[in-house]
């Protein structure tokens, strides 16, 4: 039944970490406190829709597997020893949902879509930067090995600390690190090199 | 051409860039001296700053639904009640490796011991067969009417039954001839005989004595 947190033999495994932020909303909970799941909720819910959103390319999609990955999470709330962050352990049943949810829509959603999302993304009015520029990064970050842009995403996107990414990726912190530099350094070749790098 | 630690130090770039209070004292101070002394160094750094920045600047990807409405449908569908985990669950999952392994280990070593010591034959203990020993009466002429078919003997403390009339061997009148013997006749060899050889001329007479009597016909030989 509750096969994502069991899928987090890592997160799971040492102490607790005193810096979560979340840590003691996590206690509660276990205490029986339903009203720090909410706070919870508030605090990640945005980050994790985001999350899932580049996974699964439709609003709607994300809302569904951003529930369900906060139903999972409560049922595994209380098993929850706090070796990792509540917050990259939430990302990572995220992580997982919105993986578990492809592979189930698998035919339902051609690849096509992605594109379509992705048109769809930098036609909309960006505040900060143009769409066009917005729409190149985008394609070059599609353009790197999937541990590269699943740390630069991490790191870059959702703001997560090197030892979240790692937690998340399933790395060393270090290597996690290295792995930002050569995604930074990929994504820097391929937007000089334009389409003759991503060959 | 960097050497091994530079280029270790080089890759530390983009997280010092990012995040220098994520590195280590050691890996900082690094970081700084390589920058110092190449220029190169120093221009990747800016570029990667301006590209971090950029990155950041990309409009976040869809558009955000209701969070309410998400954080309200997300409390249905989770209920009320807080899933509490019972003591015995508790202390199962934080110890079930301290008892998995090593019961896992035990077993394994048992089958191993068990097949390596393993007797497939198990030993019984049978008692020694006695040979069996088939004497075939040698063929003689039957010129007496008390000749009998066998006559017993006691050899080596074994009750045998020689098919030969022992009265004609103690008359010694009886050519022992090795060719008119059949060929089972080497079964009994003269040489298990030589006993009597050593009886000494009384118990030779007490021999005769029996055998001339009414009870020669008797199990038991002469002791």
């Amino acid at each position: 039944m509750d096969v994502y947190a069991a899928r987090l033999p890592i997160l799971d495994a040492a102490p607790a970490v005193s810096a979560d932020p979340d840590g003691e909303l996590a206690e509660r909970f276990r205490n029986g406190d339903r009203a720090a799941f909410d706070q919870i909720v508030r605090r990640h819910q945005k980050g994790l829709w985001y999350l899932v959103r580049r996974y699964v390319k439709r609003d709607a999609d994300a809302s569904d597997v951003t529930q369900q990955a906060f139903v999972r999470a409560f049922k595994g709330l209380a098993a929850f020893r706090g070796a990792a962050t509540v917050r990259s352990w939430l990302y990572r049943i995220g992580i997982n949902c919105a993986l578990s949810w492809l592979r189930d829509h698998r035919r339902e959603e051609p690849t096509e879509i992605a594109e379509d999302a992705l048109i769809e993304q930098h036609a909309a009015p960006a505040k900060i930067m143009g769409g066009e520029d917005a729409a190149r990064l985008r394609a070059a970050i599609i353009q790197l090995p999937p541990k590269q842009k699943l740390v630069l995403e991490l790191r870059v996107f959702d703001d997560l600390s090197f030892k979240e990414v790692a937690e998340l990726a399933e790395c060393t912190e270090n290597t996690a690190k290295v792995n930002f530099h050569y995604a930074v350094k990929r994504l820097r070749e391929i937007l000089v090199g334009g389409d003759d790098a991503s060959r | 051409m960097r050497r091994d630690s530079e280029r270790g130090d080089v890759e530390l770039l983009s997280a010092y860039v990012d995040g220098v209070a994520e590195l280590s004292l050691d890996e900082r101070k690094r970081v700084d001296d390589l920058l110092a002394r190449d220029a190169s160094l120093r221009d990747a750094e800016r570029d990667t700053r301006a590209l971090l920045g950029q990155l950041r600047d990309i409009p976040p990807t869809g558009n955000e639904p209701d969070w309410s409405a998400l954080e309200r449908s997300i409390g249905d569908a989770v209920g009320a009640d807080v899933p509490t985990r019972s003591a015995f669950g508790a202390f199962w999952q934080r110890v079930r490796w301290r008892f998995v392994v090593p019961v896992v280990a035990l077993a394994m070593t048992a089958a191993i011991l068990a097949l390596v010591l393993h007797d497939p034959e198990p030993a019984t203990t049978t008692p020694p067969i006695a040979p069996v020993v088939h004497v075939q009466p040698p063929v003689v002429e039957d010129t007496t009417d008390e000749l009998t078919a066998s006559t017993p003997l006691w050899l080596d403390g074994t009750d045998l039954e020689v098919a030969i009339e022992a009265a004609e061997l103690f008359d010694l009148d009886w050519d022992l001839d090795e060719e008119s013997l059949p060929e089972t006749a080497e079964l009994l060899p003269p040489t298990d005989l030589e006993w009597i050889d050593d009886l000494d001329g009384e118990s030779l007479e007490r021999a005769e004595r029996y055998l001339d009597g009414p009870h020669h016909h008797g199990r038991k030989g002469p002791s």
